[in-house]
């Protein structure tokens, strides 16, 4: 008997040194480029969002993008976390307000982000993220 | 907020270099003295696109059969080569795809790449992906 076909998949090894720290489960929700950058799904991003600032790591603005039939992702838009209150703030306090900006980014109607989307569904969300660095 | 990627004669014309942008992978390349950024992921199957090849538009001309140069600097994904402005982000071959395209400015022989974020944002300076891999 022939093996069943796998579906078609986006993940790629390279994801690993990209977000060396989240669980594999959270990686394979991903769609992920040919560099290891993760894009989460809208039903899924919030999880993704909480596990980076779980790390300890400062989700510093983000972009979204639109699945396509044909083609991968068009994109969409970006956020930023308004930084201008917290560069002389302590890490925690930057890594809650980055998570809170993702979240409110993820949960914004979706027809704000403009004409190309097509259903909830279809959103990828990609989160820029630091970690913490002396100094 | 504008992130220092470097000196301009670090920089080979028409061979991007790619850089950690404040947490994404942004390519910068200097193409007849003229400087553009681009993220880093083809919108069209995720490729990379640094390692494809910057060109200049050629369209058609003014006669049948004829073709012209049209000035509009290119990269060429090297996996399916569509192809995308490289000031605008726009893909040629598919109009409703974009890459984000970020504007670059060269200040005392330094190449500053914008990436639209407010000033006074912490800081974290930039580094190539390749620096950014042996630090994790």
């Amino acid at each position: 008997m022939k093996p069943p076909i796998e579906p078609v998949s986006f993940i790629h090894p390279s994801a690993r040194p990209q977000y060396p720290t989240l669980p594999l489960r959270l990686l394979g929700l991903a769609d992920v480029a040919t560099n290891g950058e993760c894009f989460w799904p809208g039903d899924r991003a919030g999880e993704a969002a909480r596990a980076l600032a779980a790390q300890g790591l400062f989700i510093t603005g983000g972009e979204v993008y639109c699945r396509r039939a044909v083609g991968w992702a068009a994109y969409l838009g970006e956020w930023v976390t308004s930084a201008l209150q917290i560069a002389d703030a302590p890490w925690a306090e930057c890594v809650a307000r980055g998570l809170a900006d993702a979240l409110r980014a993820i949960e914004r109607d979706p027809a704000a982000w403009g004409e190309a989307w097509e259903s909830p569904q279809n959103l990828r969300f990609f989160f820029a993220s630091a970690p913490e660095t002396p100094g | 907020m504008s992130v220092d990627v470097g000196s301009t004669d670090e920089f080979v014309p028409g061979k991007p270099r790619v850089f950690d942008v404040n947490g994404r992978e942004v390519l910068v390349v200097n193409w007849r003295d003229d400087w553009f950024a681009l993220r880093n992921v083809c919108p069209h199957q995720t490729e990379i696109l640094a390692t494809g090849g910057v060109t200049e538009e050629i369209g058609p001309g003014e006669r049948v059969g004829q073709l012209r140069v049209t000035g509009r600097a290119l990269i060429a994904c090297p996996r399916h080569v569509w192809t995308f402005d490289l000031r605008t982000g726009q893909c040629t071959v598919d109009p409703s795809l974009r890459v984000r395209a970020y504007r670059v400015l060269v200040q005392d022989g330094r190449v500053l790449v914008d990436d639209g974020r407010p000033e006074r944002s912490p800081r974290r300076p930039a580094q190539t992906v390749e620096a950014a891999d042996r630090a994790r």
